[in-house]
Formats: C-alpha cells, sequence, structure tokens
C-alpha cells in the first residue's frame, strides 16, 4: 500500500461541527493505524495561535475538511455582530491549497470554491458537496460511516471520479438500508436518515 | 399523493414528533441549522416546499420498497416506543 500524508482541518463550535469534529478524529485514527501520516488541526487552535495553514499543507499529499461551509468558503468562525463568517479558505486564497487533492466534508462549496479551485489547479481534485450536507443524529454513525470510508480511499489514491461515484452507491445504500425492508428500517428516525442520505446523494460531486 | 394521504403523513409526524423520546433536542443537522422532531413537524406542516420534498421522498422510498410512504412513519412512532 502507498503511504499518504494528510492534513485533516475541523472546526468545532456548534452541534454539527461537534459531530463532524468527532468523526474527523475517528478518520485521523483510522488513517494513522493504516500507517499513513496524518495531521490534525483544530481551525479554533490555528486561528488563536496565529500558524499558518499554508505551512501545514506544504507537508501534506491531502487536505481534508471537516465543518461548515458556504458556496464560495470553508468557514473558520461562525458570523460574529457584523454578520459575516470568518472564512478560513476561500475563493479569493484558493490558491493556499496548492493544488493538493482536496476533500470537502462540509455544505455548499463545490460549485464555486471547487470552480475556483479546477481554475487554479486544472490537474488538482476536488470532491465535495453543491449543496447542504445532512445527517441524523441518531444514526450519524451510518453517515460518519460513509464519510470518512471515502475519504481512505481517496487517500489510498482512488480518483475522484471512482470516489464520488461509490459515495453515490453508498448513499443510495444507507438510504435504502433505512427505508422498506432494510436492515436498518426500526432504527430510530429512519425515515428521516433515509431521506438525508438521498439528498447526500444527490448533491456530491468532483471538480474539474 | 392526495390530500387525505398528505393528511395522514402528517397526522403520523405529529405523534412521532410528540411521542419522541427526545423531542426537544437536535436530531437533524443541516450543517447550518438543527432540527428538534417537534420543530422538524412544525417545519413540515407549515412550509410548503420543506413538506412537499419530504412527501416526494417518501413516495419515491414507498415505491422502492412496495410499501406505503406512512409505512416508513408509522415504523419511527414505533421505534419510539421502544
Amino acid at each position: 500500500m502507498t503511504k499518504a500524508s494528510v492534513l485533516i482541518v475541523a472546526t468545532r463550535y456548534d452541534a454539527g461541527s461537534y459531530y463532524t469534529y468527532e468523526w474527523a478524529r475517528s478518520l485521523q485514527q483510522d488513517l494513522a493505524t493504516m500507517d499513513h501520516t496524518c495531521l490534525m488541526l483544530d481551525v479554533g487552535d490555528l486561528c488563536r495561535s496565529g500558524s499558518s495553514l499554508a505551512n501545514a499543507i506544504d507537508c501534506v499529499d491531502y487536505i481534508v475538511f471537516y465543518g461548515h461551509g458556504q458556496k464560495d468558503e470553508w468557514t473558520a468562525l461562525p458570523s460574529g455582530s457584523s454578520g459575516s463568517t470568518t472564512p478560513l479558505v476561500n475563493t479569493g486564497n484558493v490558491k493556499i491549497l496548492s493544488g493538493k487533492p482536496v476533500y470537502a466534508g462540509c455544505c455548499y462549496s463545490l460549485d464555486q470554491l471547487g470552480a475556483a479551485y479546477a481554475s487554479a489547479f486544472p490537474n488538482g481534485e476536488y470532491v465535495g458537496y453543491s449543496n447542504q450536507f445532512v445527517f441524523e443524529t441518531a444514526n450519524h454513525e451510518f453517515f460518519r460511516d460513509i464519510v470518512n470510508g471515502s475519504v481512505t480511499a481517496f487517500v489510498k489514491r482512488a480518483s475522484r471520479q471512482t470516489v464520488v461515484a461509490a459515495l453515490e452507491k453508498a448513499w443510495a445504500g444507507l438510504r435504502d438500508a433505512f427505508g422498506g425492508g432494510g436492515i436498518l428500517q426500526h432504527r430510530p428516525n429512519a425515515f428521516a436518515a433515509s431521506k438525508y442520505a438521498e439528498d447526500n446523494r444527490l448533491c456530491v460531486g468532483y471538480k474539474p | 399523493m392526495d390530500n387525505e394521504e398528505e393528511q395522514q403523513l402528517l397526522r403520523a409526524l405529529e405523534e412521532w414528533a410528540n411521542g419522541h423520546p427526545q423531542k426537544d433536542r437536535p436530531f437533524l443537522i443541516l450543517m447550518g441549522r438543527s432540527y428538534t422532531p417537534v420543530e422538524y413537524y412544525r417545519e413540515v406542516k407549515d412550509n410548503d416546499d420543506f413538506r412537499s420534498k419530504l412527501f416526494r421522498f417518501l413516495s419515491e422510498q414507498a415505491e422502492r420498497s412496495n410499501e406505503r410512504p406512512l409505512d416508513m412513519i408509522i415504523r419511527a412512532v414505533e421505534a419510539n416506543r421502544l
């Protein structure tokens, strides 16, 4: 197996990002025990320390972000009194990603930030979501396993096309597992888990 | 889906939300906002677009599973009691 070095960048400042931060920790453990080198940065710590994201990116083969996103940014900090969020990466500083393969585990970023990345790095690879990424808390481990499993495949050198095709299949499988006759049909809130697994299937994609 | 079926689904969703063991805690995370079961029911009831997307999905999934859309909600009501 080819070893890779991976930077996982994650936020945790509300209910959603607390879950995905734990997914990121689990991913780090999975990758490290597969003998990949895996650095995890908490965005809050990064902001407080004044450390440079670019320095960390220089050291790695892959970049993974888990947290909140908008169409044109990965969000570092939530909106304050000014009403605007603080971006970690946006269309204005996308070159910081240095053309490294990117997995964006957040809402919305594929169409604008992903397009800006593709424009800056025509040979790059960006996997992300073009709409809201959604999960259901009573069954969040099933959502986590799909996302983390796809990152692992990406890091094992699967192409962005292969990763997204596998993700679409996995989300459809989860949708049906929570549906009638599925092995998870009697889990709490199964109808909602099924519905939002399908929504995730419909908005996952890649650039360029 | 006719109006009677929609009303049945709404009544079942109300039963699911009000009978949920954690009805006032977020259960659905949209990475930007969250819904408790009670908030979710209200959104379905009051927001036409939200409701139509859910009901369309339930219809499509029921077709894939060869069951009624209502059956998915009934199972969720039953899961609340376990």
